[in-house]
C-alpha cells in the first residue's frame, strides 16, 4: 500500500469488501469459496449494494477476480433490481409539518 | 423497597462437601452445611451474634473479640467467626459471662473513638453504634485523658470519600476488602499495636496510591472512617432500590439509596449474580453525569448545523421528527432512511427502535454499536456453535484452571469481573495473556500469567492457528469430545490446514514476535491444564480478521473439549452495558431479534401478524454503509438513539461527511454529543436512573432496571420512540415497558419465558428462558450445540491491508482505562476525570528516545486518515514498534486516525491496527482547532422563552 492518503469511492469500496471477502474464504477452495461468498451478499448486503456490484460486474469486468465475478454472478440470477422502492405509508404533512429554524 | 441493611451472615457460606452437621444454638436445634461458621449458623438460624471484624463476602478474620461464644465441653470462649459447627455442638451466644466479656472489649473500643455520634454523618448508619447498643455498654471506665488516636487529619483527596482515621477501629475490613474481594493489595496496616493504622500503599493518601476507588473498602468499613462523601453531604438514605449498572457489559447490580428524589450511593448488591457484591469506580461512584448541567432537557431542533438549536415544545419536535422523515422517504425513496439502536439503553428501548426502523420506516436500515465492538462475536460463535453470545456465566471462573485471555484487559475494561478472575487466579488457577501490551493482568500483586505472549497488533489467526498446530501435531486434542460432539470431516480437514508446517510456531515467529517455545508452552498448557477457560475482548474482534479470531478461538475450545460445562467455554467480554442484548433484540440490519434472518419467510410473517404490516425481506444498511450511501446521495435521514458515532467511530473525517450529507439527522441523547454537531433535530434522553426496563449482561444474564427518580427530560426513552412512532401513524400503545418485554417473549423464541414477574421473582434469568429451560441457562451446549454439530471453520490469516511504512512506521492500537467509559460522554463529566484527564499516547522508551521525546510532550500522531495532537506517555507496557491511545476525549479525536479497514465478514471497524508516525509538536493540529470552533459554534442555543 502507498503511504499516500486514499479515500475509496463506495464502488472501490464494495469491489475491496468483495475481494476481502473471497480472500479470507480462499483456504476452501474455489468452488467453495464461490458458493460462500454468494451466500455471504446474499445475506447481508443491502438491496442496492447488491445491484452496484452486479452493475460493477457487468460494465467493469476486469475488476472483479474469477472467483467473485462468479460469485456475483450466481447473486444475478433471477435477481430484481431493488429500484427507487418509494414509500407506501403516510404522506408528506399528514402528521404535521414545520420547518425548523 | 424501603430502607434495611442487607443482612450479613458474618462469614461466606461454607465450601460444599454434600455433608451436613446438626448443632444446638441457645436451645435451638439446626442443620447446616459442614464447614459453616458458628456465626453464620447463628445468623441463619435468627441469632444474631455480636460482631465488627466480620462480613459475609470475606474470610473470617477472628479479631474483634466481639463475637466470643461458649460451647459446651469446650474450654474458652471461641471466636464464633472462626469457629466451623460440629454433629453435637451445643453453642450459647448470651450468658452472663459473654456480655461481661464483649462489654469489655467494646469498652476499649470506644475509649479510642470519639464520642461525635449525632454530628457524625454515619448516625444510624454505624455498625460501632450498633455493636455497642447490642452489648450494653453503658459506661467507658478509662476516661479519655490518656494517648488516643483521635484528632488525625482526614485523607479528603479521593473525589468520592473521606478517610478519618480517627474514627478508624482497625479491624482490617478495609484492608481485606482491598485483597479479598477486589484484588488490588492497596491497602495495608502500617505500625503495631497503638501506633497501628490503615494505610493506603506506602503512606500515600488514597488518590495518590494504587487504590482503583472501586468503593469494597468503603462498603466494608463497620464505622464512619471510610464514608462517601455524598452522604456526609447529603445524610444517611431512607429507602433503596435495586437496579443494574449502566456502564460495562459486568451488568452489576446496586441498591441505589435514595433519601427522597436524592440519590445518596450506590451500593453493590450482595444478591447480584454478575457482581456479586462487588462494584468499580465508574458503576459505584461516577453516576454524577445524571445531574450535570450538561445535559439537555429541552427538544430543539434547526434547519441547518450552522444555525443555533432552537428550544422547542416535544409537540413540535416530535411532529417535525416524523414529518421530516415521511418528507425524506417520499422524496428519496423508502430505504433512505435509517435507525441506530443504543447499547446503553434497555432492551425494551432497543426492540422499539428497531421496531420503528422495520415497521414505521419500511425498510432493515438499522444498526447498533456492536457494529463497531461484537459484531464478529456475533458471526464467529453463530458460525461454529449456533449462537451469538458467551457460553458461560461469571461463576465459571471459579471452576476454570486455565484462564487464556487474549485481547482484553478485565482490569480496566471489566473490573469487577476481574477482581473475580484474579481471586481464581490467587487460588492457583493458571494464566495466559495474548496482547501486544503488558497489561495489569500479565503481572499485578499475587498474579502473574505463565504464558504473555505479546504478538504483534494484527497477527491474533496466525497466533491462534499456531496454538492450534501443537494441539494437533502433538495429538492434544479431545477426540471423544470431538468425535461425539461436533462434525468429524470438518475437523480433519481443519487439523490438515493447521498441522502445515508454515501455521507452525516456528513459522510464525517472525511474523507475529513471540518465541516459538512460548507459543508451544501455553498450547500445552491450555490443552491439558485442565478446565480451559478462554475471555477475550475487542483486541479480537477490532480487526480485519476479528470474525476469524473469534471463530479460530470457538475451533480451539472445541478441539480441547473445553465447551458445554462449568470452568470453561468461549466468553466474550462485551463492552457496553446492554450491548448483547441490543443485539438480542434485533438491532442488526439482517437479523430480527433471537438472530433470525430477516430473509425467513416463517420469522418475517410472525412479525408481520403482529405488527400489521409487510416487512422488507432484505438485509439493511450498516452503520459505514449508510455512512457511503449518505455521501453518495442516497442515505438522507437517520434516528441515532444514545449512541455517537462521530467521536466512536472509525475514520471521523468519512462519518462527518456522511452525516454532512443527510436532510435530517436526529440524535437522542442526554447531551450535545459530537455527532449532534451535525444534527437537524435533538430528543433529550433520560439516565438508566429514570425508567424501568431491562439490561442483559455478557453472561446472556437479563436484568431489571428500575426508575428511582422521574425524567429530568420529561420521558423515559422508550416513551419518546413510542411519540414518534404514533407521530408515522404506528398506532402503539405501551404504558409500561414490561408490555413491551410481553411483545419480545411473544416473537423471540430464546426470550419466551422472559416476563417481568419473572425477573421479579428470580433477580435475573440467562437466556435462553423458555420452556426448554424455564429457569434459564447459564452454561450454553450443555450435551449438544445450539447448531447441533460443532463446526470447525478454516481460518487462514490473511494480513491485513494497513501496513506500516518508511511514512508510517509505527502500529497505533487503541483503548479504554479503568475510570472512563467509552467516549466519556458520562465519564468526562464525573470527578474520574481526576484520574484521566486526558488522552495520552503509550510510546515505547526506544521509540520516544528515537523522536527526542520526553514523558509529558505534546506530539502528532498522524496516519493516512488523519492527524491529530496529544501528551507522550513513556512506558515499556507497549513494544517497541507499537503505540497505544485511549479514545475517551472529544479533544483528541482519536478515530480522525483510524481506517476505514474493517473486518471482512461484519465490517466491524480495524481499530487495533492503524499505521503512524509520532513527532513533536507545539499543540493542537489545525483540524483540532476547526473542529472545536465548529463544534462550539454547533452547540449554541436560543432558549424556548427566546425563541417564542
Amino acid at each position: 500500500m502507498s503511504d499516500e492518503p486514499h479515500v475509496m469511492s463506495t464502488t472501490q469500496r464494495l469491489v475491496y469488501m468483495a475481494e476481502q471477502i473471497a480472500r479470507n474464504f480462499a483456504a476452501l477452495g474455489e468452488d467453495r469459496t464461490v458458493t460462500a461468498l454468494a451466500e455471504h451478499l446474499t445475506s447481508y448486503w443491502d438491496p442496492h449494494m447488491k445491484d452496484q456490484i452486479v452493475a460493477i460486474a457487468r460494465d467493469h469486468p476486469d475488476s472483479l477476480s474469477p472467483p467473485v465475478a462468479a460469485a456475483v454472478a450466481r447473486l444475478a440470477q433471477g435477481r430484481t433490481p431493488a429500484g427507487p422502492n418509494p414509500a407506501q405509508f403516510n404522506a408528506v404533512d399528514e402528521v404535521g409539518h414545520c420547518d425548523a429554524g | 423497597m424501603t430502607f434495611s441493611r442487607e443482612t450479613d451472615h458474618g462469614t461466606p457460606p461454607a465450601i460444599a462437601t454434600g455433608k451436613s452437621v446438626t448443632l444446638t444454638i441457645d436451645g435451638q436445634s439446626a442443620t447446616m452445611p459442614e464447614g459453616t461458621s458458628i456465626m453464620r449458623a447463628a445468623s441463619l438460624t435468627g441469632c444474631s451474634i455480636p460482631k465488627l471484624c466480620a462480613t459475609d463476602n470475606m474470610e473470617s478474620f477472628g479479631s474483634c473479640r466481639l463475637c466470643l461464644v461458649e460451647v459446651e465441653g469446650r474450654a474458652g470462649y471461641p471466636a464464633s467467626c472462626t469457629t466451623p459447627v460440629a454433629d453435637g455442638m451445643v453453642v450459647r451466644t448470651q450468658t452472663d459471662r459473654l456480655k461481661q466479656l464483649r462489654r469489655g472489649v467494646m469498652e476499649l473500643y470506644i475509649s479510642d473513638h470519639p464520642l461525635d455520634c449525632l454530628t457524625c454523618a454515619a448516625n444510624g448508619d454505624c455498625e460501632l453504634q450498633d455493636q455497642a447498643g447490642a452489648v450494653g455498654l453503658r459506661d467507658v471506665r478509662y476516661g479519655y485523658d490518656g494517648a488516643t488516636n483521635m484528632g488525625q487529619a482526614k485523607d479528603q483527596s479521593n473525589p468520592y470519600f473521606d478517610f478519618d482515621p480517627s474514627k478508624c477501629i482497625v479491624c482490617s475490613r478495609c484492608v481485606r476488602a482491598c485483597e479479598e474481594v477486589q484484588g488490588t493489595f492497596a491497602l495495608t496496616i502500617e505500625n503495631k499495636g497503638f501506633e497501628s493504622k490503615v494505610s493506603p500503599s506506602q503512606g500515600e493518601d488514597f488518590l495518590g496510591s494504587e487504590c482503583v476507588s472501586c468503593g469494597a473498602c468503603v462498603q466494608a468499613c463497620p464505622t464512619a472512617s471510610l464514608i462517601e462523601k455524598k452522604v456526609v453531604e447529603i445524610g444517611t438514605p431512607d429507602r433503596a432500590v435495586i437496579t443494574t449498572c449502566a456502564y460495562c457489559g459486568v451488568g452489576c447490580t446496586f441498591r441505589a439509596e435514595m433519601r427522597g428524589e436524592e440519590l445518596v450511593r450506590m451500593v453493590p448488591w450482595k444478591e447480584g449474580k454478575a457482581n456479586r457484591g462487588h462494584s468499580c469506580v465508574k458503576g459505584r461512584f461516577a453516576w454524577g453525569y445524571a445531574q450535570h448541567q450538561d445535559r439537555i432537557l429541552n427538544p430543539m431542533i434547526r434547519a441547518s448545523v450552522s444555525e443555533p438549536w432552537r428550544e422547542v415544545s416535544w409537540e413540535e419536535a416530535i411532529a417535525h421528527t416524523a414529518s421530516e422523515f415521511r418528507r425524506i422517504q417520499a422524496k428519496y425513496g423508502t430505504r433512505s432512511i435509517g435507525g441506530i439502536t443504543s447499547s446503553r439503553c434497555t432492551n425494551e428501548e432497543t426492540f422499539l427502535v428497531q421496531k420503528l426502523v422495520r415497521q414505521g420506516f419500511g425498510n432493515n436500515n438499522v444498526d447498533t454499536c456492536a457494529r463497531v465492538c461484537h459484531s464478529p462475536t456475533g458471526y464467529g460463535l453463530s458460525k461454529t456453535f449456533g449462537t451469538s453470545a458467551g457460553t458461560q456465566d461469571f461463576d465459571s471462573v471459579m471452576k476454570a484452571d486455565v484462564i487464556l485471555v487474549i485481547g482484553a484487559n478485565p482490569t480496566d475494561g471489566h473490573p469487577v469481573f476481574a477482581s473475580r478472575m484474579k481471586k481464581r487466579l490467587r487460588q492457583g488457577a493458571k494464566l495466559i495473556v495474548i496482547d501486544p501490551r503488558r497489561t495489569d493482568l500479565v503481572q499485578s500483586p499475587h498474579v502473574m500469567a505463565e504464558h504473555h505472549l505479546p504478538l504483534r497488533p494484527g497477527t491474533n489467526v496466525a497466533m491462534l492457528t499456531a496454538l492450534a498446530h501443537v494441539i494437533v501435531t502433538e495429538k492434544l486434542y479431545d477426540e471423544a469430545f470431538i468425535r461425539e460432539r461436533c462434525d468429524w470431516d470438518e475437523f480433519q480437514d481443519w487439523a490438515d490446514f493447521v498441522s502445515e508446517p508454515a501455521r507452525s510456531p516456528e513459522a510464525i515467529e517472525p511474523l507475529a514476535g513471540v518465541k516459538a517455545e512460548e507459543v508451544r508452552a501455553a498450547a500445552r498448557l491450555y490443552a491439558t491444564g485442565g478446565n480451559g477457560a478462554i475471555y477475550y475482548g475487542l483486541g479480537v474482534t477490532e480487526h480485519s480478521q476479528g470474525s476469524s479470531t473469534v471463530m479460530a478461538i470457538a475451533n480451539l475450545a472445541m478441539a480441547t473439549g473445553n465447551v458445554g460445562r462449568e470452568g470453561v467455554g468461549v466468553n466474550p467480554l462485551r463492552g457496553q452495558n446492554n450491548v448483547q442484548g441490543a443485539c438480542d433484540m434485533g438491532s442488526f440490519p439482517h437479523e430480527f431479534s433471537g438472530y433470525r434472518h430477516v430473509s425467513d419467510d416463517a420469522t418475517r410473517g410472525l412479525f408481520e401478524q403482529a405488527w400489521g404490516v409487510t416487512l422488507d425481506g432484505e438485509p439493511g444498511l450498516r452503520i459505514p454503509n449508510m455512512l457511503d450511501a449518505a455521501t453518495d446521495g442516497r442515505f438522507k435521514g437517520i434516528f441515532i438513539q444514545g449512541e455517537d458515532i462521530l467521536q466512536s467511530d472509525p475514520n471521523t473525517h468519512h462519518v462527518a461527511a456522511g452525516l454532512a450529507a443527510m436532510e435530517c439527522v436526529v440524535v437522542q441523547d442526554l447531551f450535545l454529543n459530537e455527532t449532534a454537531n451535525y444534527a437537524h433535530i435533538f430528543l433529550p434522553g433520560s439516565t438508566f436512573l429514570e425508567k424501568d426496563g431491562t439490561f442483559t449482561n455478557a453472561e446472556r444474564r437479563i436484568q431489571m432496571v428500575r426508575k428511582v427518580m422521574a425524567p429530568l427530560n420529561g420521558y423515559a426513552d422508550w416513551e419518546i420512540v413510542q411519540l414518534v412512532a404514533n407521530a408515522m401513524g404506528l398506532g402503539w400503545s405501551y404504558d409500561h415497558p414490561a408490555q413491551i418485554m410481553d411483545e419480545i417473549a411473544a416473537l423471540t423464541p430464546t426470550f419466551a419465558g422472559v416476563h417481568y414477574d419473572r425477573l421479579e421473582a428470580e433477580g435475573s434469568l440467562q437466556w435462553p428462558a423458555n420452556e426448554a429451560a424455564p429457569d434459564g441457562t447459564p452454561t450454553m451446549h450443555i450435551g449438544g450445540f445450539v447448531r447441533g454439530k460443532g463446526k470447525f471453520v478454516v481460518t487462514d490469516y490473511v494480513p491485513t491491508d494497513e501496513k506500516t511504512g518508511p511514512r508510517f512506521p509505527l502500529l497505533l492500537t487503541t483503548g479504554r482505562i479503568l475510570s472512563h467509559y467509552n467516549v466519556g460522554a458520562q465519564t468526562r463529566r464525573t470527578s474520574n476525570t481526576a484520574w484521566h484527564p486526558e488522552d495520552r499516547l503509550e510510546i515505547h522508551p526506544s521509540d520516544a528516545e528515537n523522536r527526542g521525546l520526553k514523558d509529558g510532550d505534546w506530539v502528532t500522531l498522524r496516519s493516512r486518515a488523519g492527524e491529530t495532537t496529544l501528551r507522550a506517555l513513556i512506558t515499556e507496557r507497549v513494544a517497541p514498534g507499537v503505540v497505544y491511545t485511549t479514545f475517551h476525549h472529544p479533544e483528541t479525536q482519536a478515530n480522525v486516525i483510524t481506517t476505514d479497514f474493517s473486518d471482512w465478514a461484519t465490517n466491524c471497524p480495524e481499530y487495533k491496527v492503524t499505521a503512524v508516525q509520532v513527532s513533536a509538536s507545539n499543540g493542537p493540529s489545525e483540524w483540532q482547532q476547526d473542529y472545536a470552533s465548529q463544534a462550539r459554534n454547533s452547540r449554541r442555543v436560543v432558549p424556548l422563552a427566546a425563541a417564542e
